[in-house]
């Protein structure tokens, strides 16, 4: 799938765009602060309904605007898609496939599929859990309709759960309602988890088979989750239900006196290791950049298995962090990934870009070779495009 | 509000407390009645009074009614060997429409609700509990909404029921009858699976 053509109107700092786009890569160049990351912005909306930077959309709104609109024409499988999504101050947001309003937001996300690969990622890697957690949660959205239910469920019964427990701290006669709540966290529980185990054994033999490669063989990476309700590796959906229910049954005493749920989906984990070590911990820099590298392009080929074909591939500010080898290993693996890279002014190094956009204080316009690339950059080190 | 004269801002004010009455709505009701002739705003009033002096709520069911017991529970051409748990009188109409279902209901007045401070004690369960010890019900169908509140208020009462060996049963969640498939989203789809049964 591609993007073909996109529309922003008083989106960021975009007041109004109309681009059209290789389906090979796109090399976007510019300043800080001109509108780069915001153009990736946009194309992830398209596909998650929601920015990966922010969770206001309000913030989204071009200064002294009412709302936005961003638009994309989409090419999946030789159909070509219209979405959009219109977002108005103190209106829901509102969407549209091919002209048609959809009422739930569910309805377009997943329509086009996106991997994100900006620094940040490196906190998959080494950040605090629910890092990793809101990782798989968001692969898993975007290839499995139904998730997303589930995990909405599984948290409102949470809340309720939690409610519970704090009340029954100061008065335990309804200690029976607690039972009927640990059933239906344990029945959306069961579901999520194994959603979650499924995306994680299958990334995690893409994601070792990737890091080989990068590294010549000298890195074996392995992807576990670990769960707090136990072990639940490879069990069915009923073993997995009544170990969720004997762990919580475990747990009331605490849970009780904590006024929280403690166990469940919620406060799982995943681990990386390399060659049996957990790189979290004790990985190196360079382990963990190539861990997040690995990951990001087992997701890639992770989505392309599960929807036959190839997500957009947006690279925000990364590709200059990686070293050469790395550099080529990602560029090789691109070949047939709609791909937009954004880079600052010199840094393009290796890329061999099909077009190459200039972005400045929220205009794109197209460069056609060498010399306009190079029209801001006479103090930079010239780099040819061969 | 300081535009108006006392009586029209007041009227307005109470107009806006009603559901789904936004500020414009209660002022254009308002200018509405004020345009009214008189007996006909007596009427209304009058109404609301009266249904509000007469209406109350069965001891039984808990259905809202004018006679106590209800029409429904007094009924000597309803099985009284059926009850049927809602959450809502709302819902009793709507079951009612289908003019299939002979049994009687209980109003529960609500779902479980921790968050919401709703327990089992404010909901009417332990009035079921009384009608069901006369032994003469066989079976309760538990028709509260498919939510997480409705779901958790279901299994509650199951839970709670099933050692006085009455059967139990949950409506079923799925398909609009008339509907297509194509257009029945997943979630509602896959329910729909799940409570497969044979033909």
């Amino acid at each position: 799938m591609f993007i073909k053509k996109i529309f922003l109107k008083s989106f960021r700092n975009y007041s109004g765009l109309e681009q059209d786009f290789s389906p090979g890569i796109n090399l976007i160049v510019g300043q800080n602060a001109q509108g780069k990351t915001n153009l990736l912005e946009s194309l992830y909306i398209l596909s998650m309904g929601k920015s990966f930077r922010t969770v206001r959309d309000t913030e989204l709104i071009k200064w002294n605007s009412k709302g936005y609109v961003v638009k994309g024409i989409v090419i999946k499988k030789e159909d070509e898609l219209e979405i959009k999504l219109k977002y108005l101050k103190n209106d829901r947001k509102r969407v549209w496939i091919n002209n048609v309003e959809k009422k739930h937001l569910r309805d377009f996300v997943g329509k086009i599929n996106v991997v994100v690969f900006s620094p940040q990622d490196l906190s998959i890697v080494k950040g605090e859990p629910s890092k990793r957690r809101s990782f798989i949660d968001k692969e898993l959205i975007q290839v499995n309709p139904l998730y997303s239910f589930y995990t909405s469920q599984y948290n409102k019964v949470i809340l309720q759960r939690n409610n519970l427990l704090r009340s029954l701290s100061k008065n335990s006669k309804d200690i029976g309602l607690l039972e009927v709540l640990n059933k239906q966290l344990a029945k959306y529980g069961t579901q999520i988890l194994l959603k979650r185990q499924d995306i994680v054994r299958k990334l995690s033999i893409l994601a070792r088979l990737i890091q080989r490669k990068i590294t010549g063989g000298k890195e074996d990476l392995e992807i576990n989750y670990i769960s707090t309700i136990g072990d639940v590796t490879d069990k069915a959906q009923r073993v997995i239900y009544n170990i969720f229910l004997d762990k919580l049954q475990k747990m009331k005493e605490k849970e009780i006196e904590r006024g929280i749920t403690l166990v469940g989906p919620h406060r799982d984990d995943l681990t990386f290791l390399i060659n049996g070590i957990d790189t979290k911990v004790y990985g190196s820099q360079g382990q963990q950049r190539t861990t997040a590298l690995s990951l990001k392009l087992a997701e890639l080929e992770f989505i392309k298995s599960e929807v036959g074909d190839y997500p957009i591939l947006l690279l925000d500010d990364v590709f200059s962090e990686l070293d050469r080898d790395r550099q080529r290993f990602l560029l090789k693996t691109i070949k047939h990934v709609q791909t937009f890279i954004t880079v600052t002014d010199g840094m393009h190094a290796d890329i061999q870009p099909d077009r190459v956009f200039r972005v400045e204080k929220g205009v794109v316009k197209e460069c056609f070779g060498i010399g306009e690339i190079g029209k801001n950059t006479k103090d930079q080190n010239q780099e040819t495009w061969s | 509000m300081s535009y108006y004269v006392k009586p029209m801002a007041k009227l307005i004010e109470e107009l806006s407390k009603l559901p789904g009455i936004g500020p414009k709505t209660a002022q254009r009701l308002a200018f509405y009645i004020l345009e009214t002739p008189y007996n006909k705003v007596e009427n209304l009033a009058k109404a609301i009074i009266n249904a509000k002096r007469t209406i109350r709520y069965c001891s039984l069911c808990g259905n809202i009614t004018q006679d106590d017991p209800c029409s429904i529970c007094s009924s000597n051409q309803r099985d009284q060997s059926v009850i049927c748990v809602v959450e809502d009188p709302k819902d009793v109409i709507a079951m009612e429409k289908i003019r299939e279902y002979k049994g009687l209901y209980h109003v529960l007045h609500g779902a479980i609700s921790p968050m919401d401070g709703i327990t089992p004690d404010s909901i009417r369960i332990r009035e079921l509990l009384q009608r069901l010890k006369n032994g003469k019900v066989k079976e309760v169908i538990l028709a509260t909404n498919p939510n997480v509140e409705g779901e958790a208020t279901a299994i509650y009462i199951a839970k709670i029921i099933k050692p006085l060996g009455i059967r139990t049963t949950r409506i079923a969640h799925g398909i609009p009858v008339g509907g297509d498939l194509e257009y029945a989203d997943e979630v509602t789809l896959s329910r729909a699976l799940e409570g497969r049964r044979e033909i």
